[in-house]
């Protein structure tokens, strides 16, 4: 297993799109914060609109996770390329006929995977920061200092963004083909929540039901913020399912 | 002597159609056990079986006289179908990668194994500008790594010119006479396969017609005389007394095939003259290895 992850990690970091999505992962993060910043500044600067900003949230540590999470889909695309890379130019068959388990050779591609969002998040998170300090820096008392719910905020996004990486290494092992299955991840996370309003509306329609499939997904799985130990218990569902399937289906099917 | 591969009754069904039935073969240590034949007759899919790509339908295999596949398939080194590298990266990195998936302790078998295959001096050029040849090598340098006791060769000749052929060749008979590394090899081109193996083994719809030496292959496309005469059966009399031969058999009313004399033409033609048999043609009929394999799919050459 350690071989395994000792030449994925090789790999991963030679990979051209490993430094090609980090660099776009800091170029979002760099533009999410600059405009955030730019409209706490333009608030500042007109005193008639220092009430609006007195009612939202001024500190650093409760707006990061939500800049951070921008990257996801940027994750989710590396985690399909990195996997299907392997099927692209055939070298799973160099690590499968020596004898490895399937079962190690799919776990070391989602902690490989696993590594790179644990970097672009430091990355997506250091570039805020710098940001933050230069655009605003002293203009709005305590705005770094520390918030106790940053890391409560941090490991719901780190457990929704490993259950995405979930459905990408899922979809790239199925489809096998870097084109079809990176359209239907971002498909998966673009279209999740306009599927979820439209499957909510139907119910209420047809059946005259308020229940709502929206905590069920991996979108909203924290909408009801008084309902974090379910939202934890669907993530981690979603994560244990998709590996499961996408474990066996490796193990029973042929390599070409 | 230790049997390197035994596979007992291997099938492989792909829904309703039999890829590969109930394979019996037998590869003992130092073989070049040459596989041989048509695209679509199972070679590809019983190797994907071995080496653990795909698994039987039914069968068992063993390597090293073990059942414990994955234990043994370390001691192998497999090119299936064509070498499998990542191509932005140089023939180094690869061959890194290689090294770290083999979890070998020595770094200098990299550049020891590159030198091998004649390598040692590409410097940092991607793999992807390789020429096909250059490819080649690289991926038998990637089967030698680990080195192995067993390589496991799917057409490591394709797309190569005559002298990419040749130098193939020569290292697999080094590889074989010098480190004693068992070959399986499999190739369309049966006229090079007939200079490197030891063993055949003729497979065709999935079923393993044969498996032979190259001992018995020289027995069996041995090579004969083809004398056209006035009188068959007062030739074949002289044949008997005269030459004190019985290895000759009737063709036609006007043919005789001569299985010995092959290299003395004269002395049958003397003979047969001396007494007074017209002889209309006299010639050398030979039989290789390509002959031999399409007497037993049952096919002609031209086909």
């Amino acid at each position: 297993m350690i071989r395994i992850l000792s030449t994925d990690f090789y790999k991963a970091f030679r990979t051209p799109s490993f430094w090609i999505i980090s660099i776009v992962n800091i170029f979002c993060s760099l533009l999410l914060s600059i405009s955030m910043f730019w409209i706490f500044n333009v608030f500042l600067e007109n005193p008639d609109l220092e009430e609006v900003l007195a009612g939202s949230t001024q500190n650093f540590f409760q707006l990061a996770p939500g800049i951070i999470s921008s990257c996801t889909f940027l994750i989710g695309i590396f985690a399909s390329m990195f996997t299907v890379s392997d099927f692209n130019y055939g070298t799973i068959k160099n690590i499968a006929s020596k004898g490895y388990r399937r079962e190690y050779i799919y776990a070391s591609k989602f902690i490989t995977v696993l590594a790179f969002a644990i970097i672009n998040l430091l990355l997506s998170f250091i570039t805020s920061f710098i940001t933050a300090q230069i655009m605003i820096n002293n203009k709005i008392p305590d705005f770094f200092k520390f918030n106790n719910d940053f890391f409560a905020e941090i490991s719901k996004y780190s457990l929704q963004l490993l259950a995405y990486v979930s459905v990408a290494i899922l979809l790239a092992m199925l489809i096998r083909s870097l084109g079809a299955s990176l359209a239907v991840f971002l498909a998966f996370v673009f279209l999740e929540g306009s599927a979820t309003q439209l499957i909510n509306k139907l119910i209420h329609d047809l059946f005259k039901s308020d229940f709502s499939i929206t905590p069920y997904t991996i979108g909203g799985a924290f909408s009801v913020s008084a309902q974090t130990t379910q939202g934890i218990i669907v993530l981690v569902i979603y994560i244990v399912l998709t590996t499961a399937v996408g474990i066996y289906t490796f193990k029973m099917r042929d390599i070409n | 002597m230790e049997t390197v591969l035994k596979t007992n009754n291997v099938t492989k069904k792909f829904s309703k159609k039999t890829a590969v039935s109930a394979v019996n073969m037998n590869i003992k240590k130092g073989d070049i056990y040459g596989f041989i034949g048509r695209n679509g007759a199972g070679k590809t899919t019983l190797i994907k079986m071995l080496v653990g790509l795909s698994s039987p339908t039914s069968g068992t295999i063993e390597l090293f006289e073990n059942k414990n596949l994955n234990k043994e398939r370390h001691r192998i080194g497999t090119v299936i179908e064509a070498p499998a590298f990542i191509p932005h990266l140089s023939a180094k990195q690869n061959m890194i990668i290689q090294w770290k998936l083999l979890g070998s302790k020595d770094k200098s078998i990299i550049e020891e194994t590159l030198k091998l295959v004649g390598l040692d001096n590409v410097g940092k050029k991607k793999v992807k500008k390789f020429s096909l040849g250059m490819k080649q090598r690289l991926g038998i340098a990637m089967t030698l790594m680990g080195k192995p006791d067993f390589l496991i060769l799917d057409e490591p000749t394709n797309g190569l010119d005559p002298e990419g052929i040749i130098e193939i060749r020569h290292m697999l008979k080094k590889l074989n006479q010098e480190k004693g590394i068992t070959i399986l090899i499999s190739s369309h081109i049966l006229s090079e396969l007939s200079k490197l193996a030891t063993r055949y083994g003729i497979i065709n719809e999935g079923v393993l017609i044969e498996e032979f030496t190259e001992k018995e292959l020289v027995k069996r496309c041995q090579s004969s005389l083809i004398v056209k005469v006035d009188n068959v059966s007062r030739a074949c009399e002289i044949l008997k007394n005269d030459l004190a031969t019985d290895k000759f058999s009737v063709l036609n009313e006007n043919t005789v095939e001569i299985f010995d004399f092959v290299n003395n033409p004269g002395d049958v033609t003397k003979a047969l003259s001396k007494n007074d048999i017209s002889v209309d043609s006299i010639s050398t009929k030979s039989v290789d290895l390509e002959d031999y394999f399409m007497k037993v799919i049952g096919g002609s050459k031209n086909d």
